[in-house]
């Protein structure tokens, strides 16, 4: 939090005036400057008109770093979320390894059952031959669960990016802020 | 309050044999015995072939080879114009709005529906509409079966039978060989038993004497139009079938003849194998994983517990069902099966068969197999030299007369050599039977009259004979035959080890007590004695027929004068015998005395 301090010695600085938005951008407090009296070589319209200068463009100054950082802010955010999002959609990385654990299910449940055929010596049936249709549509089952579940977190992580971007509000300079600092400023 | 009306519910059982190329039924109709010609025009069978079958859903279904068909006693059938989409099995048809019918099964070409009539009698008038998605239609014709008098000429298959008065029409399918029933497709109107009825052939005209619109029916066993279209795997041959947890089981493919084929459960016209349902048709065969399938020769189920697959070498179980749980185990790896009726289970549920070694018996726990006539008869299969290609082996249990009957049949001349296994004494009794009599099938028959229950005998000459203690000579068709029946004792020593004898009384004791009493008397008996100084020859002897030393005839009952023969020799050998017609025998004991007369030189 960046205090505003400068010009002459002040006296009596003003009440700090948090400048408050929503999150996540930055709370700058101002500080009214410190005026003092007498001397100085300029008049007090001159030196008032200084005051002003350097009020609004350490002010601008400030908006550009705290707009800046908010940026900065909402990229991050914005990368992150769609990383997750990246993981749940074709190609990503948890539709890879649920299909492969799938098809390791599959290929366990073909050789159990064949085991369970052998063992019955019931191996040289139509139904030992039948046992990978069986293990398929299982896993047909299965791969339909799984695209559900991707779905689901898929529609969930694009949510919360929604909700981000419309939380996100444009930054327009508080002017009312600067004008009665401004003010405050002439009156001394 | 009404009255509440109960009609009683009772079950029949037919015999359904099949012979002279021909299936026959038990017209219970007319009378319990009665076996008439079922209408087999559609397609005959050939019963110089082999062939099996079994019954299930009501139905007989026969494995022949290529004939593959169902002879049905409950449904009825309605022809019709080919439908679009068939109807599927169990969907209802209604006529009429009160005539209904469960469909049980539709031929390939879509032309005949066969159900079972819940309400209502069914014409060839009204439309026919189903519960699932088959095409509706009006039948053309619905089977039915006309009983008159024997006809002079039987109606030919395609003449048209008109009945006056009724107006109603029949196209004719077949005259049975009697000339007493016609069978045919009734295409308009009801027959009566009071008008007469007329042909447009040659066949002479006659009043029914009885009418039936549900006759049993008989048609090709295929697969059901409505599965068809997804695979039609019932196999175009096989000589086995039998019946094991609601699945119908064929083998005995001569392509495939390692092979077995089980229907649906409760569906005998769906062999479409492999669907992810535990009731689904299933197809295998009998060996370990990786190894070669023996040729199946005979199907025996057990209820619904297990099936025994008697292949040519090995013996297989089949516990539970192979689609849900089952099992499939080897009983043995060195005996196999004869053929198809080569075997027969006892009321114990033990199962006897013939084996590559002899006899067997296999106890109903399964706790090992027997071979019977291994100490008693150790060279049976050789003696009898059967081949399968040419001899049929039958085996039954005889509960009257606690026993097993194995026949050995010389399938093309009816020649004949059996066996009774007495379960009283555990010993073979060797018997042959008149060529006419040569049994090609046994088959306990527990009928609803017990007149008729018993053992019935398959002959060569299409008889069905049962065993009668009544009676003194073989009945061979419009005559008899008499029995020759013989008993030799075992060859008794007549003194010690080494040392003669000499014979000195018999006595002969026969049945019956004193003569016309209660007891049935015996007829005459002849008898032989023969001697030597080994035990071998005097058995030879025997056999041989050679000359006896002594022989003799008795007749009457009770105790016989005592004879003094005064033989001497080493061993001794009696045979009784008689081979007289219309004569039977029984011989309560014999008793003799022998003292020694010196040594054997």
């Amino acid at each position: 939090m960046a205090n505003l301090t400068g010009g002459a010695a002040s006296r009596t600085p003003l009440l700090g005036r948090p400048i408050e938005t929503l999150k996540p951008y930055t709370v700058t407090t101002y500080n009214a400057p410190r005026y003092g009296g007498g001397g100085g070589g300029l008049s007090a319209s001159e030196r008032r008109q200084q005051s002003y200068a350097t009020l609004v463009a350490d002010f601008q100054k400030r908006e550009e770093a705290a707009r800046a950082a908010n940026i900065k802010r909402e990229k991050e955010i914005r990368g992150i979320y769609g990383g997750i999002i990246g993981q749940y959609e074709e190609g990503g990385a948890f539709k890879k390894a649920g299909l492969a654990d799938i098809e390791r299910t599959k290929t366990r449940a073909v050789g159990a059952g064949t085991q369970q055929m052998i063992s019955s010596g019931l191996y040289g049936t139509t139904t030992a031959a039948a046992i990978p249709v069986q293990a398929e549509a299982q896993a047909g089952q299965a791969r339909l669960k799984l695209e559900d579940i991707l779905q689901q977190r898929t529609t969930e992580a694009k949510l919360g990016l929604a909700g981000f971007a419309e939380r996100i509000e444009t930054p327009y300079p508080d002017y009312n802020m600067l004008l009665q600092a401004s003010i405050a400023q002439g009156q001394r | 309050m009404a009255d509440v009306v109960l009609t009683d519910k009772i079950s029949y059982k037919r015999l359904v044999t099949a012979g002279n190329d021909d299936i026959w039924y038990e017209d219970i109709d007319v009378a319990a015995g009665t076996m008439i010609e079922l209408d087999t025009s559609s397609g005959a069978i050939d019963t110089g072939d082999q062939l099996t079958i079994a019954s299930a859903f009501q139905k007989a279904f026969i494995a022949n080879g290529a004939n593959l068909k169902v002879a049905d006693f409950i449904n009825i059938k309605l022809t019709h114009t080919a439908l679009g989409t068939a109807h599927a099995r169990g969907d209802i048809l209604t006529q009429d709005t009160t005539h209904k019918m469960i469909v049980d099964y539709t031929n390939g070409a879509k032309t005949a529906t066969y159900g079972y009539v819940t309400a209502g009698t069914w014409d060839v008038t009204n439309a026919v509409t189903g519960s699932g998605s088959g095409s509706g239609f009006t039948p053309t014709s619905i089977n039915g079966r006309l009983t008159h008098a024997v006809l002079a000429t039987a109606h030919t298959a395609g003449d048209t039978l008109t009945q006056a008065t009724s107006g109603a029409t029949m196209v004719v399918e077949v005259t049975d060989t009697a000339k007493t029933h016609t069978w045919g497709r009734i295409t308009g109107g009801t027959f009566s038993t009071s008008y007469a009825v007329t042909s447009d052939g040659t066949g002479t005209g006659f009043t029914p004497t009885a009418t039936n619109t549900k006759p049993p029916l008989y048609y090709d066993w295929t697969q059901d139009a409505t599965t068809k279209t997804l695979s039609t795997n019932m196999p175009p041959k096989a000589y086995l079938v039998s019946v094991y947890r609601g699945r119908l089981t064929l083998a005995g493919n001569p392509q495939y003849p390692h092979q077995w084929y089980m229907s649906k459960v409760a569906d005998p016209f769906n062999f479409t194998y492999g669907a992810d349902n535990p009731m689904s048709a299933v197809a295998g065969n009998n060996a370990d994983a990786g190894q070669c399938p023996d040729i199946i020769r005979s199907l025996i189920s057990f209820h619904d517990d297990y099936l025994i697959f008697g292949c040519a070498s090995t013996i297989w179980l089949l516990r539970g069902d192979p689609v849900a749980g089952g099992s499939l185990d080897n009983l043995s790896d060195t005996t196999g099966m004869f053929g198809s009726d080569s075997w027969c289970f006892d009321d114990m549920r033990n199962l006897y068969f013939w084996g590559s070694g002899g006899i067997y018996e296999i106890k109903s726990d399964f706790s090992g197999i027997r071979n019977l006539t291994e100490m008693v008869l150790p060279d049976i299969i050789n003696d009898e030299a059967a081949d399968p290609s040419t001899h049929r082996i039958t085996m039954g249990y005889d509960k009257k007369r606690h026993g097993l009957v194995i026949a050995i049949t010389v399938s093309a001349t009816g020649v004949n050599s059996n066996y009774f296994y007495s379960f009283k004494t555990q010993g073979f009794y060797p018997e042959s039977y008149p060529e006419e009599c040569g049994p090609y099938s046994l088959f306990y028959y527990d009928a609803n009259d017990t007149t008729y229950a018993d053992l019935l005998v398959g002959c060569k000459d299409g008889y069905i004979r049962k065993f009668s203690t009544s009676t003194k000579d073989d009945n061979i068709g419009d005559t008899t035959e008499a029995i020759s029946s013989y008993v030799t004792y075992p060859i008794t020593p007549l003194s010690e080890t080494d040392e003669k004898g000499r014979l000195t009384e018999l006595v002969f004791d026969l049945a019956g007590g004193a003569a016309n009493g209660d007891f049935s008397d015996t007829d005459g008996v002849s008898w032989e004695l023969h001697r030597g100084d080994d035990a071998e020859t005097v058995l030879e002897d025997i056999r041989d027929s050679a000359t006896a030393w002594s022989s003799g005839t008795l007749s009457g009952t009770g105790r016989k004068n005592k004879l003094r023969p005064r033989m001497r020799g080493a061993y001794m050998g009696l045979k009784l015998y008689n081979s007289t017609a219309s004569e039977t025998w029984a011989i309560n004991r014999v008793l003799y005395n022998a003292r020694k007369a010196g040594k054997v030189r």
